[in-house]
C-alpha cells in the first residue's frame, strides 16, 4: 500500500529518509490501515466478538459456572489468536500486494533501504495486536476474579502475543517477498498458522505430546498462557515455555530482514 | 403301584438335588463363578465420605469410597464408577459435565484389605441429584457377572449460584464496541471533511 512517491517526492525530504526511512514507511503504513476502513472494522468486528463472549458468559446458566480464570484465559486467548492472525495477514500482504497493484517499483526506487522498508511494514502490520490488547482489557476488568488475575491475563497475554505476532508477522513477510500473487502469500501464511494453531485443540499426552506443546511456538505460547492465568503458576515455573516463541520470533525476524535487503520488483531476491 | 411306590421318594431326592445344585449355580456370584478363589461381589462393601452434601453450581467438593473386601479371597481388577441419577425427576445430568473423570480402575484388593478412591463433582445445574459409586469386575471376570456392588447414595442439593452479574458486565458489552464505532466514525468524519 506504501507509495512514498505519493507522499515524500522532494528530493530535500529523502535524504533524511535514508537514515528513518522506516519510520516514513511505517507511518504511511499506519495511515493505510487506521484511516482507510481496514483496521477499524477489523477492530470493531473483534469487539462485538468479544461482547457477545462475555455476555453469553455472564448470561448462560451453563457457561456462567464456569470459572473466571477460565473466561479470563479464554478472552485472552481469543485476543492472542485474532490479533497474531491478523497481523500475519497484513504483513503477508506487505510485498505481494504491492506487487499485486503494481506499487512495489515506485516504493523501491525511494532511498530507503529495503531493510527499513520492510521494517516499516513489519511494524504497521504488527499495530493491530497491540490495539486488539487495549479492547480486550476492559472485557478482561469485567470477568476478572481478582486484581492479580486481571495484572496476570494481561501482561501474560501481551508479552506471548507479542512474541507471537513478531515470528508470524515476520513470517508472512518472507513469504510475500517470495511470491508474485497476494493470494498464495495469503493462503500459504494462513493455512501454516492454522496448523500450528490446531495442536491447542487436540488433546495433546505422552512424551510426543509433550515435544509438541514444547516445540510449537503457539502451543507453546498457549500453554504458559494456561498455566499462568488458569493455574495461577509462576512465570519463572513456566519459562521453559517461552523458550518456543522467543526462539520463533529471533529466528524469524532475523530471516524477514536477510531477505528483505535483497527484496527486488520480482518475486524472490537478488543474489 | 407298589414299584412306583418305591421309587418316588428316590424321584423327589434326585429332583430336590437337582434344584438345590441349579440353585446354588443361580445365586453364586459371578466374581467367584468365573475365578474360583476370587472373592464374589457380595463380600465387597463400598462406603463413601459423605452422607449428604449441599452445594452450590460451580462450586466443586470431593468425597472418597472405601471398597472393603471382607471375604476369604483376593478380588480380580475392578472398574470403579461414579454415578449420578436426578431424584427430583426434572434436572438434566449429563454425567461428563459433572465429574471429569468417573471411571477409575482398581487393582486386585487382597482378603480383609480396601481400596480407597477420591471423586471429584461438579454440579452444573442446580436440582437434587443422589451420587452413587458401583463397583464391577474387569473383563474377563465381567461374563456372566451377578449383582454389582454398590455404594449408599449421597443425595446432594445444588442452589444456583452465578461467578457472573449479567447486569454487571452489560455496560462494558454494549459500551465498548459503541465507543470503538463513534471514534472510527468520527475519524471518518474529520477526514472526509478535511
Amino acid at each position: 500500500m506504501t507509495s512514498l512517491s505519493r507522499s515524500e517526492p522532494a528530493p530535500q525530504s529523502l535524504a533524511p529518509a535514508t537514515s528513518g526511512g522506516w519510520t516514513v514507511v511505517a507511518a504511511q503504513e499506519l495511515r493505510d490501515l487506521w484511516l482507510s476502513a481496514r483496521g477499524p472494522i477489523i477492530v470493531l468486528v473483534f469487539s462485538l466478538l468479544l461482547s457477545l463472549l462475555t455476555y453469553l458468559a455472564a448470561t448462560n446458566k451453563e457457561l456462567n459456572i464456569i470459572d473466571q480464570k477460565d473466561t479470563v484465559n479464554l478472552v485472552m486467548q481469543i485476543t492472542l489468536g485474532i490479533g497474531v492472525a491478523v497481523s500475519l495477514l497484513f504483513s503477508a500482504d506487505a510485498v505481494s500486494g504491492e506487487r499485486e497493484r503494481e506499487t512495489l517499483e515506485s516504493l523501491l526506487l525511494t532511498p530507503v533501504p529495503r531493510r527499513q522498508i520492510a521494517l516499516g511494514k513489519l511494524l504497521a502490520a504488527a499495530s493491530i495486536w497491540p490495539v486488539m490488547v487495549v479492547v480486550a482489557i476492559p472485557y478482561v476488568w469485567a470477568l476478572k476474579g481478582g486484581a492479580s488475575l486481571f495484572a496476570n491475563a494481561v501482561v501474560a497475554g501481551f508479552v506471548v502475543g507479542s512474541l507471537l505476532t513478531a515470528a508470524f508477522g515476520s513470517l508472512g513477510l518472507i513469504v510475500s517477498i517470495f511470491s508474485n500473487s497476494n493470494r498464495l502469500s495469503l493462503a500459504l501464511t494462513f493455512f501454516v498458522f492454522v496448523v500450528l494453531l490446531a495442536p491447542t485443540q487436540l488433546p495433546l499426552s505422552g512424551w510426543f505430546g509433550d515435544l509438541i506443546v514444547k516445540i510449537n511456538p503457539v502451543t507453546a505460547g498457549s500453554s504458559f498462557l494456561d498455566n499462568v492465568v488458569v493455574k495461577g503458576h509462576g512465570w519463572g515455573q513456566e519459562s521453559a515455555l517461552l523458550l518456543a516463541p522467543v526462539l520463533a520470533a529471533i529466528i524469524a525476524t532475523s530471516v524477514a530482514f536477510l531477505i528483505a535487503g535483497r527484496l527486488r520488483l520480482q518475486r524472490g531476491i537478488d543474489r | 403301584m407298589r414299584h412306583s411306590a418305591r421309587l418316588s421318594p428316590v424321584i423327589v431326592g434326585v429332583l430336590a438335588a437337582l434344584l438345590l445344585a441349579v440353585g446354588a449355580a443361580i445365586s453364586a456370584p459371578a466374581f467367584a463363578q468365573e475365578r474360583s478363589g476370587q472373592a464374589p461381589a457380595s463380600d465387597l462393601t463400598i462406603s463413601v465420605s459423605k452422607s449428604d452434601v449441599s452445594t452450590l453450581t460451580g462450586e466443586t467438593f470431593t468425597f472418597t469410597s472405601e471398597i472393603a473386601n471382607s471375604g476369604s479371597s483376593a478380588t480380580p481388577p475392578l472398574i470403579a464408577n461414579l454415578a449420578f441419577v436426578a431424584i427430583d425427576h426434572s434436572t438434566y445430568v449429563d454425567p461428563e459435565d459433572w465429574s471429569p473423570q468417573r471411571t477409575l480402575s482398581v487393582a486386585p484388593i487382597a482378603a480383609g484389605s480396601s481400596a480407597i478412591l477420591t471423586w471429584t463433582v461438579k454440579p452444573v445445574l442446580k436440582g437434587d441429584v443422589a451420587v452413587y459409586v458401583v463397583v464391577l469386575p474387569e473383563p474377563p471376570a465381567l461374563a456372566g457377572a451377578g449383582p454389582l456392588a454398590a455404594s449408599p447414595a449421597i443425595p446432594v442439593h445444588v442452589e444456583e449460584h452465578r461467578t457472573l452479574d449479567p447486569g454487571g458486565v452489560l455496560p462494558v458489552v454494549l459500551a465498548v464496541p459503541g465507543v470503538l464505532a463513534l471514534a472510527f466514525a468520527g475519524l471518518r468524519v474529520a477526514r472526509s471533511r478535511r
